[in-house]
């Protein structure tokens, strides 16, 4: 139909041609996707035109389902680039042909993080105030950076891989692992230094966003490793042996996050130790409109999962692990509901407060997520994803 | 022969006392308050826009302060009102600078606080008047991402509408609730705008200035005028004949959360 050719972009082969190739499914797809993309900028637009009164948020309850889906998406974004690190670091060869996909995923979810930021902005045209008159006493400020930084530094590791570059990797490594651990514990202080809403001062904050960005970031990975090869066409040597080792991960994974959240929880509902406000916002998540987060949390993001990567007749079916890691996905969504919630829903003056979202602001929500599986999408067809083979340098390799 | 330099080298620092002043440095350096400093001083944010502060100009050697009687306001809600038409809110946005607060009796429990009681006052209940306490040492002016507010040399605390992103991050570490973001475009009907004061955009965080227009010109807030049993006194608590300063020497007073060390200059006389 087109006449599109393969271009080469300082070195990077881009196959514009693979974007209007492809099966009935594949056009389907892609008309859905940006579909829903479409009506969720048309939802934006409209927040931005009439003010953030379509959204559910109000006073009280500030920062609500644009928060929960950015830290969500950061965590998967940390989670992608701690693995595709770790190939490097700690030699995990079985790992090696996710290189590519788990780079791609730290991009694509570092982006929509920024995106879903950027929305909860009520002046995003003023965004170039981050650095002509920056405040480095907030947290904020340090988190648009590291952020920003963050999905650089994805994209030269991208960059890197796509044009074989295999001396970079390790010194890329290096500094990744460090950064995407430092993009979400700085999402973590943002709550966690908060003193005026007692259920988010807490010093576990950082390390819990860190674990459940791990926890997620391994399930979501091996979602990927287990989808790509029915859809497309990447195809991995030994899908088998990729899922186990992820797995594996996983199931320290799962408990570390489970018992940082137990120490979260404990503080607050020990009888000498609660403060009633801490006390409170529990209290309200627990028996409030919010329980179905606490209780699916603990039960998806850890029970169930934590069982299956253990369980004998279990752990090692593929389709077992596939629903595991579906459920930790879900599970983790669900404690960032919990986690914004438990902080958001009491206003510093004492008033409860419940936050509903609107059909438009989970217009735009939907519309976001859609952008994000539209950019994975391209990028996996118009980049080369043929597995990166080279001797891994780090020491302790096989 | 004597230079500058062996002078240098012949102060008395031992090894010891070098690495204790350095380490001293170092744990400055971390320290929130010098951590702004790095950025307060950069040349673009040593003058701040202040367009809409700029006149009339603070006054010098002034902090202003307010004190509230509890045991005298009845909760009628009259400053509320009248602090939404001296400042411009929005009529539709839902927003008031103060909120009154219908509290137990024998209890200072905010938890325990009804902001949406109907008639007052009560013979059981008390009324506790909350709004920005113009702390001096404040969570919001730390926590904006963009220096979009700040504490001006007079004591009180503004928000630069045209420079505010909107992220909120201030309303959320604010411990008095006192911020309010602007959900909608503010509605002032044409005949009640006062024009000393702007009317907001749409997406901007605003706040009590302390009715910065009049009291820079000497006038009293407007809160403080319109209290019908006189509850609120306001002034200058550098000034030691003020109102002010003689109750908070004579009288014990207490402030909101005084143990988030925000140093709140709004006190409460009990």
């Amino acid at each position: 139909m087109f006449n599109i050719r393969p271009i080469t972009i300082l070195g990077v082969e881009v196959k514009l041609d693979m974007l209007f190739k492809g099966s009935k499914q594949y056009y389907g797809w892609m008309a859905i996707l940006l579909l829903l993309i479409s009506s969720g900028f048309y939802a934006y637009y409209l927040q931005l035109s009439e003010g953030f009164i379509v959204t559910g948020s109000r006073n009280v309850v500030s920062w609500s389902l644009y928060i929960i889906n950015f830290i969500f998406f950061v965590g998967l974004a940390a989670g992608g680039l701690i693995v595709a690190s770790s190939v490097e670091l700690f030699g995990v060869k079985k790992l090696e042909p996710l290189l590519k996909v788990g780079v791609i995923q730290a991009f694509v979810c570092a982006v929509t993080a920024m995106a879903f930021v950027t929305a909860d902005l009520g002046h995003p045209e003023r965004f170039y105030r981050f650095f002509i008159t920056p405040n480095s006493s907030s947290m904020m400020f340090f988190d648009f950076m590291i952020l920003g930084g963050y999905t650089a530094l994805s994209g030269v590791d991208l960059y890197a891989l796509l044009t074989k570059r295999m001396r970079w990797l390790f010194p890329l490594a290096v500094v990744s692992l460090p950064a995407a651990i430092s993009v979400h514990s700085v999402t973590g202080w943002v709550f966690g230094l908060v003193k005026s809403r007692p259920s988010w001062f807490s010093a576990i904050m950082a390390p819990l966003f860190i674990s459940s960005a791990i926890t997620s970031g391994l399930a979501l990975l091996i979602i990927i490793t287990l989808v790509l090869p029915k859809y497309t066409n990447i195809k991995f040597r030994d899908p088998h042996a990729i899922v186990m080792t992820l797995r594996k991960a996983l199931s320290i994974a799962i408990p570390v996050d489970l018992f940082f959240l137990f120490n979260e929880i404990l503080i607050t509902v020990w009888p000498y130790a609660q403060k009633p406000e801490h006390h409170l916002g529990i209290h309200f998540i627990q028996h409030g409109p919010y329980a179905f987060s606490l209780y699916g949390e603990i039960l998806l993001s850890a029970v169930i999962p934590f069982i299956i990567v253990l369980h004998p007749r279990t752990k090692n079916s593929i389709k077992w692990i596939a629903a595991a890691s579906v459920f930790v996905v879900v599970g983790i969504f669900l404690k960032r509901i919990f986690l914004i919630m438990v902080g958001m829903s009491i206003s510093p003056l004492g008033e409860l407060v419940v936050y509903i979202p609107t059909v438009l602001e989970i217009n735009v929500v939907v519309g976001f997520w859609a952008m994000a599986v539209l950019m994975f999408t391209v990028m996996i067809r118009i980049f080369n994803m043929d597995p990166v083979e080279h001797q891994v340098t780090a020491e302790f390799s096989e | 022969m004597e230079t500058g330099l062996t002078g240098v080298f012949s102060m008395d620092i031992s090894r010891r006392n070098f690495l204790k002043l350095s380490g001293m440095g170092g744990i400055a350096a971390l320290s929130g308050k010098s951590l702004n400093l790095v950025t307060s001083n950069l040349p673009w944010n040593v003058k701040k826009i202040g367009k809409y502060y700029d006149d009339p100009a603070p006054v010098e050697g002034v902090h202003y302060a307010m004190a509230i009687d509890t045991q005298a306001c009845i909760g009628c809600r009259r400053c509320m009102y009248a602090c939404i038409k001296e400042n411009n809110i929005g009529r539709t946005s839902g927003i008031q600078y103060i909120r009154l607060l219908e509290m137990e009796e024998s209890s200072f429990d905010l938890l325990n606080s009804n902001q949406y009681y109907t008639d007052a006052p009560k013979e059981d209940k008390w009324y506790l008047p909350a709004h920005c306490n113009h702390c001096d040492n404040p969570p919001c002016v730390q926590a904006c991402p963009v220096t979009a507010t700040w504490k001006e040399p007079d004591g009180i605390v503004i928000v630069d509408y045209d420079r505010c992103l909107g992220c909120r991050m201030c309303m959320i570490n604010c411990p008095y609730w006192a911020r309010k973001f602007n959900w909608i475009k503010p509605e002032v009907p044409e005949d009640e705008v006062n024009p000393e004061v702007p009317v907001r955009p749409v997406g901007v965080v605003e706040k009590c200035t302390f009715c910065i227009h009049l009291v820079r010109k000497g006038i009293t807030t407007k809160c403080t005028e319109v209290c019908p049993v006189g509850a609120r006194k306001f002034g200058d608590i550098n000034d030691p004949d003020s109102e002010i300063s003689y109750l908070l020497r004579t009288r014990r007073v207490t402030v909101l959360k005084e143990d988030l060390g925000t140093i709140p200059r709004v006190y409460y006389v009990g």
